[in-house]
């Protein structure tokens, strides 16, 4: 199979957008996390926004997870055994934070089985704002989604992920086999 | 039946850390993450350990040299200040608390990354997020040893 611009892409969408959803499930304890779609892409998604780039020879790819306190409180209060309303706006904010860790995470991995190799910097968290003062790298396409958690009592909370992937080198990309790493225990 | 769907109190007899001494062990957590410490110490205890948390590197070692009684570190590998690999050179350069076993916890997986870490001394890599049950049946085998 040849690798072309577009199949490395659409296989690069793909990977993050799976790496978002099985890490938000992990992390925050919950099932019942689905991948909406977007119908209307605003400026701003929300007050909040982590972010995590990775970079390499072959891509590169910004991860964003876009958010209100309140949601992060509702994915985060497993986490922290507590109730959402117990839960602060920096044990919050932090949560999203670790969720974009695991995530890039994830995908790294994935690319590593690829023999893909790329650095990811250390998540960040700033205003939802600032996103107007960045705009899009030429070269990158932008895809976003929905993380969506219905919940009788709360209604449904969301977090908002987008991505920038700029493919540098086309390669061809397959999930394998061995799939989720999360919590192996290697002996050194 | 699934290993989320077991008690706690289950896992914890099934990896023999309440054992017949009910042991227990004073562990270091050093992660920059919040959410990642609370997580932990809450399982840690929950298998009678006790904790003590740590933001980074820096703060790891300062907590070390005053906590003579660790029995086993936990350890991110990318945290701002000093991160986790740095930190496991630092111990091994001191040349105390060798005998602690150390155990790096991270989303990186990478053979590079592993192969410095067993040259600093690290005894296990898990890849997070970590399963409880898992880790904690980690943490009986190093400890009984």
């Amino acid at each position: 199979m040849k690798a072309t611009h577009d199949s490395t892409l659409q296989a690069m969408t793909l990977l993050v957008r799976d790496s978002s959803l099985s890490r938000l499930k992990i992390l925050s304890g919950r099932d019942n996390i689905t991948i909406s779609e977007m119908s209307v892409e605003p400026l701003v998604f929300g007050h909040w926004m982590s972010f995590i780039l990775g970079s390499g020879k072959s891509l590169r790819i910004i991860f964003k997870a876009h958010f209100m306190t309140d949601a992060a409180r509702y994915f985060a209060a497993k986490t922290y055994k507590a109730y959402k309303e117990k839960i602060s706006q920096e044990q919050a904010l932090d949560f999203v934070r670790e969720f974009c860790n695991l995530t890039a995470g994830q995908i790294k991995l994935d690319l590593d089985r690829n023999n893909v190799v790329i650095g990811a910097s250390l998540p960040g968290i700033t205003r939802g704002f600032d996103e107007i003062f960045y705009p899009q790298r030429p070269g990158s396409i932008r895809k976003c989604w929905s993380l969506v958690a219905s919940s009788e009592k709360f209604g449904a909370e969301k977090i908002n992920c987008s991505t920038n992937i700029e493919i540098l080198e086309p390669f061809v990309f397959k999930k394998t086999e061995s799939g989720d790493a999360s919590g192996e225990v290697e002996y050194l | 039946m699934s290993l989320k769907k077991q008690s706690l109190g289950t896992l914890l007899v099934r990896s023999n850390i309440y054992d017949k001494r009910g042991y227990m062990a004073k562990i270091l957590v050093v992660d920059d993450s919040e959410s990642q410490r609370t997580q932990l110490k809450a399982d840690l205890e929950s298998g009678s350990h006790s904790v003590i948390e740590a933001s980074d590197g820096h703060d790891g070692l300062e907590k070390l040299e005053k906590n003579s009684d660790i029995g086993l570190i936990i350890c991110d590998v990318n945290m701002p200040g000093m991160d986790g690999l740095t930190m496991c050179s630092k111990i091994k350069q001191s040349g105390k608390h060798l005998d602690i076993p150390i155990f790096m916890l991270t989303s990186e997986a990478t053979i590079e990354l592993k192969k410095t870490a067993k040259e600093y001394g690290v005894r296990a890599w898990i890849t997070k997020p970590y399963v409880a049950a898992k880790l904690l049946e980690a943490l009986s085998k190093v400890i009984k040893k």
